[in-house]
């Protein structure tokens, strides 16, 4: 009995590969108990016109078919003695799609394993900066420097601005509905109140997310990637100390800063307001600020401030320092840095408040 | 067509297919090169050679048209590569393969997506051509059994042999390897050798190979150029160059260290005796 035979054209280069598979594929169909492909015309290849050779021979072992070659010319075979054509046709292994619980866990797992990875670095670094000086080891103020001069002087114009907008607009709203009753005056009472305890050191935060969490994640991600924290650690240099310890600092002194930045700010641009529009003085509004605020509030919102900076610190570092896939970590890294630091900013903001109403 | 072995099995036609003029480059105050001239031949394995820090990838960079030199120009095919157009500049990249010294793949795909990924750009070939082409690239490389990881998990070794396969996956007309040989152990390093002659003979690929490694570049090389100190200090063929009687070219490859080399002597004037 005769088999099929398909001869390939007089060239077999990526122009033509796509024809000499197609005839392969159609002739597979048909379930012949063995095809020739015949290569002796061919008189120009190059190894795109090959790879369809073996694309065809890998369809034809997954067809159950025998596929034989004919007319391989020498400069052929010099190119298939650099491969192993057993290895190449090998069938794939057919991955399973992974189970429910195993997807649902692997959908987890990273969140969970984020979470324990902050928890540790807040541990790690609250461990450093209170018994350090026990151990002899002290913050390093140079690194520290470094830092606050990008987390806090370089944020300054940005706050300034962010602050004193805010101020008009709260300003803004609060006239809107107090106008009504003629109370213009407690205008003080709304911008000072909600600046200091709840929108400076938020805001604040939030900004330092962005610009620092970010820089932070970015930077040592990129430093674990190119084997540079390896190399600090072989050299006896501890990344914590070194990196992460001054970072946090800094961030939490920037935060601190910031936000009392923030606060007199805003509350400059609610007076602004107060007195172009509602015809408040200045001096009434600077009095009746006074009495709406109280230096423990105050304390309570600097306290505030500089645990929301700690821990956009901490969540940038802890994400940087355990990326793992190359430039797609370091991506993935950072995202999370300011994503998780916000929701984090949040939740201590919770306990914050919670902790100060059932104090007091 | 600008592959295929329709520029004959190993017979070296004469015309030049790369020519460097002149090149020169300064990074600030530094002169790194100084006027290089060279010509590469079609379908010969040319091997450079200098000493580490000499300039050698900064070369490299030059010729693929990564990297304008300060002076000088370079022409590929006749066209010359920093005045052409865009699209010229684009059709002349597709004829070139470059394996980076650092390997440089990407870091979000899988090796074999890394190798796939020129094919799958640059051709309209069906995507099952494409991963046979991509892993028989591999295969040559003796990566297939690593074609699903990604790159952060590979050993330098690994991600240089990556990098060979994605640079020769395009069956370019002309493949820089920059120390393609470095980090790997010498029978490794010998199938890359393999690879690369076996290339050359079948294709007729022209291989512009950078190396530290003399019994590789005594191996593979038709021609050689040696730079030192940013200018060509000899170019010629292998043999030529192998047997010049350049004292600086003798060091160098008789893995001397070179005469005037006063390290570790001129502490002695110090000594109190
Ligand atoms: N982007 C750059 N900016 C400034 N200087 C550079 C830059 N790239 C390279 N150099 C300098 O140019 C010189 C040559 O570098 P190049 O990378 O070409 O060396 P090489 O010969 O490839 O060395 P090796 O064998 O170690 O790879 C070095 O002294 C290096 O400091
Ligand atoms: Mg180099």
């Amino acid at each position: 009995m005769s088999h099929p035979t398909i001869t390939a054209a007089a060239t077999l280069d990526r122009t033509t590969v796509g024809r000499l598979v197609a005839d392969i594929d159609r002739e597979l169909r048909t379930k012949p108990a063995r095809l020739y492909v015949d290569l002796g015309a061919v008189d120009s290849f190059d190894s795109a016109g090959l790879g369809g050779v073996v694309a065809g021979m890998r369809a034809a072992r997954a067809a159950g078919v025998e596929l034989k070659l004919r007319g391989l010319s020498q400069p052929m075979l010099d190119f298939f003695s650099l491969v192993s054509v057993q290895r190449l046709v090998k069938p794939d292994e057919v991955a399973k799609r992974p189970d429910p619980v195993t997807r649902l866990g692997a959908f987890v797992e990273p969140m969970v394993d984020g979470a324990l990875t902050v928890a540790r670095t807040t541990w790690d670094v609250l461990q450093e900066l209170l018994l350090g000086p026990v151990r002899r080891r002290w913050l390093r103020l140079d690194r520290t420097a470094i830092e606050v001069d990008h987390c806090a002087a370089g944020a300054l114009p940005i706050i300034a601005l962010i602050a004193f907008l805010l101020g008009l607009i709260l300003a803004m709203q609060a006239y809107v509905q107090l106008r009504v009753w003629g109370a213009e005056i407690y205008i003080a009472d709304m911008v000072g109140v909600s600046v200091m305890a709840e929108i400076g050191p938020l805001m604040t935060a939030i900004v330092l997310a962005a610009r620092s969490g970010s820089r932070n994640a970015a930077q040592l991600g990129a430093m674990v990637v190119s084997e540079e924290i390896a190399a600090l650690e072989q050299m006896g240099i501890r990344p914590l100390g070194f990196l992460v310890a001054p970072k946090v600092v800094a961030c939490g002194f920037a935060a601190l800063s910031l936000g009392v930045v923030f606060d007199v700010v805003a509350m400059c641009g609610g007076a602004l307001f107060a007195w172009a529009v509602a015809g408040i003085e200045l001096d009434a509004f600077a009095e009746q600020l006074r009495t709406a605020l109280h230096m423990s509030d105050f304390v309570v919102a600097l306290a505030k401030a500089a645990t929301f900076g700690a821990a956009v610190g901490i969540v940038g570092c802890a994400l940087g320092l355990r990326v793992q896939d190359g430039s797609e970590g370091v991506g993935r890294a950072t995202t999370n840095a300011v994503v998780l630091g916000i929701f984090l900013i949040i939740v201590v903001d919770a306990a914050f408040v919670t902790c100060q109403r059932m104090l007091v | 067509m600008p592959t295929g072995d329709s520029h004959s099995h190993g017979g070296h036609a004469s015309s030049d297919l790369v020519r460097a003029l002149a090149l020169t480059t300064q990074f600030g105050e530094r002169t790194i090169l100084d006027g290089v001239d060279l010509a590469i031949r079609r379908g010969e394995v040319f091997v450079v050679m200098g000493p580490s820090g000499c300039g050698k990838t900064t070369l490299l960079r030059h010729l693929c048209g990564l990297l304008p030199p300060t002076l000088g120009s370079v022409s590929v095919a006749g066209h010359d590569l920093y005045a052409a157009s865009p699209e010229l500049l684009h059709d002349l990249r597709l004829r070139t393969g470059l394996s980076f010294q650092g390997g440089a793949l990407l870091g979000s795909l899988t090796v074999l997506e890394n190798v796939a990924l020129p094919l799958r750009e640059n051709t309209d070939l069906p995507p099952a051509v494409v991963l046979e082409i991509a892993r028989m690239k591999l295969d040559m490389v003796g990566l297939l059994h690593a074609a699903e990881l990604l790159p952060s998990s590979l050993s330098g070794g690994m991600k240089k042999r990556a990098a060979i396969a994605r640079a020769i996956a395009l069956d370019p007309e002309i493949v820089y390897f920059d120390e393609p040989s470095a980090g790997l152990d010498p029978i490794t390093a010998a199938e890359i050798d393999n690879v690369i002659v076996k290339l050359n003979k079948v294709f007729g690929i022209t291989m512009v190979v950078v190396t530290h490694d003399l019994p590789s570049a005594h191996a593979i090389a038709d021609r050689i150029v040696v730079l030192l100190d940013g200018r060509v200090a000899a170019l010629g063929a292998r043999d030529r160059v192998w047997n010049d009687p350049n004292p600086r070219i003798r060091d160098f490859i008789e893995r001397r260290l070179p005469a005037e080399d006063s390290r570790g002597m001129d502490v002695i004037a110090h000594l109190e005796v």
